[in-house]
């Protein structure tokens, strides 16, 4: 877990408001994708970067892909340090005193 | 004449369409295991089970070659996203092939109007047509020679 710089682009802000909805929810990349419209070219490298600096932890589903009959989801969530830098981000962008993430 | 290039194009384009679809999920399959082999080794099992996963989650032909071409770009930025040198590099890289799309898909265009506008290939859609349909004129356009001669 570096300190590096996360650019706070539109996709960033999108997936930051989406996980702060339901913190504590454990998401797919799929289900990120589909409920705040990321292509899977920007989503992907995003939870990456979001990993690697700490806001995000990601575990593989709990179930047997032979059993199952297809291959286990990565679900992410958001960290503690996550929650709070990504409110901070999104404080930036509040208007007329709603915060941006329940807009 | 115009017609029958419509006509062409038409067919040539449903039947195109028709197959990319019937191919589409296995053209996904195959460009997410692309995507992966671009990875860094350490990261291709987890990055193989995940994007399979989300393809399968995928709704429609469509949905799922869109879904494997953004693993083809994510999985670069991925990748680059170690160093930034290689991020540079990724972006000149990037920069250089969209420049280059760019280019083809100008040189396709003009092309094509340039083709629309010359007559030699109107003879040479029309024989394709006709091999399509399996026509022959060869024979008629004979008979009618000889009765313009006679």
């Amino acid at each position: 877990m570096g300190e590096f710089e996360i650019r706070l682009t539109g996709p960033t802000l999108k997936l930051l408001k989406l996980m702060l909805e339901e913190p504590a929810k454990k998401r797919s990349g799929a289900e990120i994708s589909r409920e705040a419209k990321i292509g899977s070219g920007t989503l992907y490298p995003l939870l990456v970067r979001l990993e690697r600096v700490g806001w995000l932890l990601s575990e593989w589903e709990q179930i047997d892909p032979k059993e199952a009959g297809r291959p286990r989801k990565r679900f992410y969530r958001l960290t503690a340090n996550g929650y709070n830098k990504a409110r901070e981000a999104l404080a930036a962008f509040q208007m007329e005193g709603t915060p941006a993430w329940n807009m | 004449m115009e017609y029958v290039i419509g006509l062409f194009f038409g067919i040539v384009g449903s039947l195109v369409a028709a197959e990319v679809y019937c191919w589409a999920p296995n053209i996904a399959r195959r460009c997410v295991e692309r995507a992966v082999l671009r990875l860094p080794e350490s990261e291709r099992d987890r990055f193989r089970e995940e994007w399979l996963a989300h393809l399968g989650e995928c709704p429609g032909s469509l949905g799922k070659l869109w879904h494997s071409m953004g693993c083809l770009s994510g999985a670069r930025a991925i990748s680059a996203a170690g160093s930034k040198i290689a991020l540079v590099r990724a972006s000149n890289t990037e920069r250089a092939r969209s420049i280059a799309w760019k280019g083809f898909l100008t040189k396709v265009i003009v092309y094509s109007l340039e083709m629309y506008t010359k007559p030699a290939w109107y003879a040479v859609l029309f024989g394709f047509v006709c091999i399509i349909f399996g026509m022959d004129h060869t024979n008629q356009l004979v008979s009618w020679i000889d009765y313009v001669l006679n």
